[in-house]
């Protein structure tokens, strides 16, 4: 039985916290749902030992603990499988899961067969489809996800908290996940799910605690509870009817900008054909990991492919770095946010300006002044809300940190703008935004070709959509085949006439 | 007011040259004679030629990836035998050695570049080898033993006190001190090294061609420390092997003294400067209380610990 | 494939995966190297004992800084440490009148006691590691100076003829490896070494993982200075004599042998048989060179003379193509791993 009251906590001039509240009873599964920067992550840190609250109290069975450290937490019986993963990429699955408990011989030294018993049967229970002497590092990333619940349920922990962790899972490993969870409830874990994904909470859990702008604003039963309250209590805005945003009409794009003819990348993509035309928005749907990431960074010449053709603008091109992409007129963002898009140290102006300042000579004159001036416009025309351009791009919030990513090629104003997955782990308002951003780029002459794992936002903004399955295209849709059901069996690899068949 | 003092207090950089000059006075506390202008005089010279040391230093530093120069003075010591043996003593020669030293330098610094760029070594390793490298490389060049003397013109150029107490290697070390900066802040080079510094994927898919940069961040670098060994060479007039190799560490000192972030993508090198200032002050003040070379070292090893842990300790992995 | 045949593939399968492969390579290549140039005379007891004696104390050293590369973290006052040992094991007797037993035990602890100190600065006050042993290193260097101005002092002749001599026809130094050796073996089964190695792999992670990131530090630098100790005690015995600073420059030649022995720079990966590999490597580079230079080339060139310096250059720059190919096999080696695992290329950049 977990008790949160009234936590605060200031990150310098943030406020990610303030006042936040929740409680779990034994076997218990509450949602913990929010816009990024309502709290959530800073929530489960807090519990997770990584973070200390300023001010608050937590109740552990109805007593006031403190949470010191992450050993601390460990032994309050608190485990927490993370968002961006706490999985160690050289060491082996089995060191993974059992690191920090493993079971030891009488000398001290490691149990080997205790060891690989007790982690196989947690790999077992979520099916994950890796063995014990993989090295993390190798694995796609909802194996280590499943990986990481693994090793968070091992500790057999009394409090239970997953951030996030069904954003990497086919739909498959959810179910069985969620079958293990609802078994786990069984035994009186405390578990908290945080989540973006709001139709699975309607799956598993009982009650959801929504933050917003760092406060519990809601504490509600799901049974009684729609979805739109719950939108409406993340947002603090009844949810626009229909589905996300207003309808888009599909527009018939112009001469082409960009063909691929038998693309093969590595193992991933296997004879890639598209074809898109100047203005359009391009969707590429499908399952996680079927290549439409390595296929989308071929084009932008991240990564070398063996053989096919690229047209690009009318010349056949075979980029051999970024750069040269770049300087032919394409741009990229990625929804790996940390990673790949945020100068984390660097001001704002500078994230806004990286793109522009790639281009030019390299001993050309550049000054901050220039850098300011032009990111500035950007700030003002697309409302993103900053303090100064010359604070780090670390004092904003994730989503406005995705903006700023965003304003940097609409900064550059490329003619060809690759996205790959950008509203991952972006909630429900700002996703509206950036698709606005979206749409802006379009008027302005952009075309566009987006990978995303939301089928909703495919089918919203997109003209066409090419899904992609086991390395190729399974189906281009739009128009009439531009629909939900006709976009999942094309994602599952079922061809028209299997899907007519499945209809009759 | 409080406020003030309180962001004075946190600007690593101010707070070096506040140290520096604190340090100076307490110098002339305990030794008044040492307190003259020839005393300033001649800290200015030697911190001149730390500052030459430590100009590539920063640059590299700030590439990030690890990004480090440990060939820094080993390239100095070079340049400064090879300065040796061309002109000995003939000024007709100073344009030609100059005009040597600058590719010496900018080959070992390119040399280090693709090591470290293309090839993938770490920079500590890679530069750790080519200075190794360089020490032989010195005394088969020299036979062991350099002879011959920077020109005497050279000579007399970066010693005379101009206006009494401004030594020429001062105006020497302001003019390096230009040159950085503008490289650093003024030049489209400065900024894409410090976007790569900070996050090497995210310059990429920027269209920064980060291995590019990186690779002319460490030929500068060379080319710097090259030059700069031209100049000292010129100022003590004679040059034995290897005699500038402790300015390797010495500059990564006055580098992260500075405030400049070791882990790249965040560089400040007027810091720089005055933590060479203040790591030549520190030096003088415990020569000037006649300490024996081994205590001197215990000191500054002592005191850059206290500096490190100042200023420079690691974020917590607790918020 | 027979059952015997498929265990081997597999035994050599995780042999290629292993850390120490690399390393094994590059020395099996520089051993051949050596055997071809030197033909039989590579096999005679005296060049044998003769490289272990006078390389055992770089091949500790090379094992200590590995335990602390393992963690993401680097000790540049080792070598000046190993010379510390010396200082006190050879002046404590002269200052105090201890035993000469005693002065080598004072001597092995106080590297342990510094290295701890070490690993106090770094993993308490989260210093970062480079400059803060560099920092160290010149305040030992001035200890050294301080009980020992200049070069001084003599060993028992027992302990340096022990030390240089032979057990069953085997140098006495081997033993001390094969020992050290063991000891490892046996250590690698422990979670507090395997807690070294999630260490070096993420700092953040491990700490997210519930793991005391500090003291786990600690126990690296540790180990180190009990390594660091049994180097000191060697090179005492081997120069038989005291020296304050003559340690110093194997620091960095005990970073170069670690990364030549397959340890990675930023942790988590190698081990410290990595360490040992890659000091034999480099002994048996100088060893190649110098009978190269010394011996072969002026018995077959009439009047080749050439310097030492030149000697030494063709060392350093052999050991910088080591390195390098270490390198770009390694992540060739890394990248073909990770296909095998997962069909996935790693990104180019």
């Amino acid at each position: 039985m977990l008790e949160l009251q009234n936590m605060k906590k200031q990150f310098g001039a943030v406020t990610a916290l303030n006042g936040a509240s929740m409680t779990v009873k034994e076997g218990e599964i509450v949602a913990l749902l929010g816009a990024n920067g309502s709290g959530k992550s800073t929530l489960v840190k807090t519990l997770g030992g990584l973070v200390r609250p300023n001010e608050g109290e937590i109740l552990i069975d109805g007593k006031k603990v403190k949470i010191r450290s992450s050993s601390g937490s460990c032994k309050l019986g608190i485990s927490v499988a993370y968002q961006e993963l706490s999985l160690l990429p050289r060491m082996t699955v089995l060191d993974n899961i059992m690191m920090g408990h493993y079971f030891k011989t009488k000398l001290g030294s490691v149990d080997k067969k205790k060891n690989r018993e007790y982690a196989q049967s947690f790999l077992d229970e979520l099916k994950a489809p890796c063995s014990l002497d993989d090295f993390a590092g190798d694995l796609p990333p909802s194996t280590q996800s499943l990986v990481e619940i693994a090793k968070a349920v091992s500790w057999q922990p009394k409090i239970l908290l997953l951030d996030e962790v069904t954003s990497a899972l086919h739909y498959d490993e959810v179910e069985t996940l969620f079958t293990y969870l609802l078994r786990l409830k069984e035994t009186g874990v405390s578990t908290v799910m945080v989540t973006h994904r709001l139709k699975e909470i309607y799956q598993i859990c009982s009650r959801a605690v929504v933050l917003r702008g760092g406060e519990s604003v809601a504490d509600k039963n799901l049974e009684e509870t729609p979805m739109e309250e719950i939108v409406f209590h993340m947002t603090g805005k009844m949810p626009e009817q229909g589905s996300a945003g207003e309808p888009h009409t599909a527009i018939v794009g112009g001469e082409c900008i960009l063909k691929t003819e038998q693309l093969y990348v590595g193992k991933e993509v296997r004879g890639v054909d598209v074809e898109i035309g100047c203005g359009e928005i391009i969707g590429i749907g499908g399952l996680q990991g079927q290549g439409q990431s390595e296929f989308l960074r071929a084009l932008y010449g991240a990564l070398p492919h063996e053989s096919g053709t690229i047209t690009f603008k009318g010349h056949p091109v075979h980029y051999r770095n970024a750069a040269d992409a770049v300087r032919d007129g394409m741009g990229f963002i990625s929804g790996d946010r940390n990673r790949e898009a945020v100068f984390s140290i660097r001001p704002i102006s500078e994230n806004i300006y990286s793109a522009n300042l790639s281009k030019g000579l390299v001993f050309g004159p550049m000054t901050k002044k220039k850098i300011n001036s032009s990111a500035q416009q950007v700030v003002e025309s697309h409302n993103i809300k900053i303090g100064k351009l010359s604070d780090p791009i670390s004092s904003l919030s994730g989503g406005n940190q995705q903006k700023v990513a965003f304003g940097r090629w609409i900064s550059a104003a490329p003619d060809f703008l690759l996205l790959d997955d950008p509203t991952k782990g972006v909630d429900v308002s700002a996703r509206r935004e950036l698709q606005g951003f979206l749409r802006e780029a379009i008027q302005s002459g952009m075309t566009v070709l987006m990978v995303s794992s939301d089928n909703e936002e495919l089918l919203a903004i997109c003209d066409r959509i090419y899904v992609f399955y086991e390395g190729k295209i399974s189906r281009m849709l739009s128009g009439d085949t531009l629909t939900e059901d006709h976009l999942v069996a094309a994602m599952m690899g079922l061809q028209p006439e299997e899907q007519e068949v499945e209809r009759s | 007011m409080r406020e003030h003092i309180k962001d004075l207090w946190k600007n690593q950089a101010i707070m070096a040259l506040v140290l520096a000059v604190l340090l100076f006075i307490i110098t002339g506390v305990f030794r008044p004679q040492a307190m003259n202008m020839g005393a300033v005089s001649s800290i200015a010279a030697i911190a001149s030629i730390l500052v030459f040391a430590s100009a590539g230093q920063c640059i590299i530093i700030i590439s990030g990836n690890g990004g480090i120069d440990l060939s820094a003075g080993a390239v100095m010591s070079t340049t400064a035998v090879i300065s040796v043996e061309m002109m000995k003593g003939d000024a007709s020669m100073i344009l030609p050695t100059l005009i040597v030293c600058i590719l010496v330098g900018v080959v070992i610094g390119a040399i280090n570049g693709i090591g470290v760029s293309y090839v993938g070594l770490p920079a500590l390793i890679m530069t750790m080898c080519v200075s190794n490298i360089l020490g032989k490389v010195q005394l088969i060049i020299s036979g062991g033993a350099p002879r011959g003397t920077a020109a005497k013109e050279m000579t007399k150029l970066l010693t005379t006190r101009y206006f009494g107490f401004i030594p020429g290697i001062f105006l020497l070390a302001i003019c390096f001190f230009i040159l950085t900066v503008v490289l650093i802040r003024y030049t489209r080079f400065g900024y894409r090294l410090m976007l790569i510094g900070t996050n090497d994927a995210a310059a990429y898919l920027s269209g920064i061609k980060v291995k590019q940069v990186r690779l002319i961040a460490y030929a500068v670098g060379g080319m710097l420390a090259g030059i700069g060994g031209f100049i000292a060479a010129g100022y003590y007039s004679q040059a034995q092997c290897a005699t500038f190799n402790s300015y390797s560490m010495m500059s990564i000192s006055a580098v992260v003294i500075g405030g400049t972030l070791l882990s790249g993508g965040k560089g400040n090198f007027t810091g720089t400067v005055f933590g060479a200032l203040l790591l030549t002050v520190l030096s003088n003040f415990l020569t000037a209380i006649n300490t024996s070379p081994a205590v001197r070292d215990i000191i500054m090893g002592a005191i850059l610990i206290v500096l490190l842990a100042a200023y420079n300790r690691k974020e917590s992995l607790r918020q | 494939m027979t059952g015997k045949g498929q265990k081997a593939a597999k035994g050599f399968a995780s042999l290629r995966k292993a850390p120490e492969f690399m390393g094994l390579i590059l020395l099996l290549i520089v051993i051949i190297l050596n055997i071809i140039t030197q033909g039989a005379g590579f096999f005679s007891a005296n060049n044998f004992s003769m490289i272990f004696s006078k390389n055992t104390p770089l091949i500790l050293l090379t094992m200590a800084q590995s335990i602390v590369i393992l963690t993401g973290n680097i000790d540049l006052s080792v070598g000046i440490q190993m010379s510390m040992v010396n200082v006190l094991a050879v002046m404590l007797p002269t200052y105090t009148g201890m035993p000469i037993w005693l002065a080598w035990i004072v001597g092995f602890l106080a590297a342990v006691v510094v290295s701890t100190l070490n690993g106090i600065i770094v993993g308490y006050l989260r210093i970062p590691p480079m400059l803060a042993t560099y920092g160290m290193s010149y305040i030992i260097k001035g200890i050294n100076v301080i009980l020992m101005p200049e070069p001084q002092g003599s060993v028992p002749q027992a302990v340096w003829k022990f030390y240089d001599g032979t057990i069953l026809g085997l140098p006495t130094t081997l033993y001390l490896l094969l020992i050290v050796l063991g000891v490892w073996t046996a250590l690698k089964r422990y979670p507090a070494i395997k807690e070294i190695y999630a260490l070096g792999g993420s700092e953040k992670n491990t700490y997210a993982t519930g793991l005391d990131t500090v003291k786990i530090t600690i126990r690296s630098y540790f180990i180190c200075g009990i390594f660091v100790g049994l180097a000191g005690l060697c090179m005492t015995a081997m120069i038989a004599s005291g020296n304050p600073i003559s340690g110093d420059v194997m620091t960095l030649t005990s970073v170069a042998a670690c990364l030549l022995g397959g340890v990675l720079i930023s942790g988590g990966w190698g081990s410290m048989i990595c360490g040992m590999l890659g000091a034999l490597f480099l002994a048996f580079v100088t060893n190649t060179v110098s009978y190269l230079f010394i011996k072969l080339l002026p018995a077959l060139i009439p009047g080749f003379q050439l310097s030492n310096f030149y000697q030494d250059l063709i060392s350093e720059m052999i050991i910088l193509l080591g390195l390098t190919l270490s390198v770009l096999a390694s992540k060739k080696g890394r990248r073909r791993l990770k296909k095998l695992v997962t069909g996935k290329e790693e990104d180019s950049k």
